[in-house]
């Protein structure tokens, strides 16, 4: 491997994770279904959406849950992640402006791999949690 | 109708996943991530990894090559869940190592774990695993995907 990104000597315990905002369009959310496959009428089809009773379509939550995973590549670099984990909290929709952040919660030394656990979470304009999520880094040591 | 907790651990389907770079550059910017590791071989082989690696939920995008029109929701029926009293309560994927373009994984879909738990606010709530996992040409576990879905009584 070339120069890792980071390495574990470099973590602090509860060193803050580069976080982004983005507010969602229905373009994004019909992107992500076109790229992810989930067709589920109540995430593109707005008469369907409607018919249930929900005011338009909402995002799939994989499209936010996969542009999580940014907070954690851009600051761990790539190919470090183990383990990722989310827990959809509430619904996002189109106009929402989101929020994705994370910090470290725990960093040690398992079955000789050196290990970061990290907290994420995807926030709304409002302040309501859209996703909680967990995840497992592996990095490397500078020796 | 109850969801039949007799087919915990049912293998339901089998296929191939090719994983191409253009897939992967197409989901990456789906999610908006403009990492070059996800576009461009030669970034990435100065990584030391040899093509394009996949972004961390990438493998969900497998859907595609599942027999299944829509994998989820028919796997539902066939649990006799109800879709419409059922969410998505949570993603999980393990990365045994990174993926990269050119290699062909094998899928498969299992029923995981079925199981009742009283609600906070009363009322039985019944979890339903889906999980996935995928395998090398060496046939080696590459990547395992669990999702977990609430239905509420």
């Amino acid at each position: 491997m070339a120069t890792a990104k980071l390495y574990f000597e470099d973590v602090k315990g509860d060193e803050t994770l580069p976080s982004f905002q983005l507010t969602v369009t229905r373009t994004h959310i019909v992107k992500y279904i076109g790229a992810g496959g989930d067709f589920f009428p109540i995430h593109h089809d707005e008469e369907f959406a409607k018919s249930v009773g929900l005011p338009s379509v909402f995002a799939n939550g994989l499209m936010h849950g996969g542009m999580l995973t940014r907070v954690l590549t851009d600051w761990a670099g790539d190919g470090r992640v183990g383990r990722y984990k989310i827990r959809f909290a509430s619904m996002v929709w189109p106009g929402d402006t989101l929020t994705f952040a994370g910090h470290v919660v725990k960093k040690y030394q398992q079955d000789g791999a050196n290990l970061v656990d990290c907290e994420l979470s995807v926030v709304n304009q409002k302040g309501e949690s859209a996703i909680t999520g967990e995840a497992t880094v592996t990095l490397p040591t500078r020796k | 109708m109850a969801v039949k907790k007799e087919m915990a651990g049912m293998k339901m389907e089998e296929f191939e996943f090719p994983v191409e770079r253009g897939k992967i550059k197409e989901f990456a910017n789906a999610i908006c991530d403009p990492n070059p590791v996800y576009r461009d071989r030669e970034y990435a082989r100065r990584q030391g990894f040899p093509d394009v690696i996949a972004p961390v939920t990438f493998p969900v995008a497998s859907s595609f090559q599942m027999p299944s029109d829509n994998y989820v929701l028919e796997t539902s029926l066939k649990l006799g869940m109800d879709p419409g009293k059922s969410v998505h309560g949570t993603f999980e994927i393990i990365h045994k190592r990174p993926i990269s373009a050119g290699e062909t994984l094998r899928g498969e879909s299992v029923i995981g774990n079925i199981y009742d738990k009283e609600g906070k606010r009363g009322g039985k709530m019944t979890f339903v695993e889906m999980k996935q996992n995928f395998y090398d040409e060496k046939n080696e576990l590459v990547a395992t995907i669990s999702n977990v879905f609430i239905e509420r009584a």
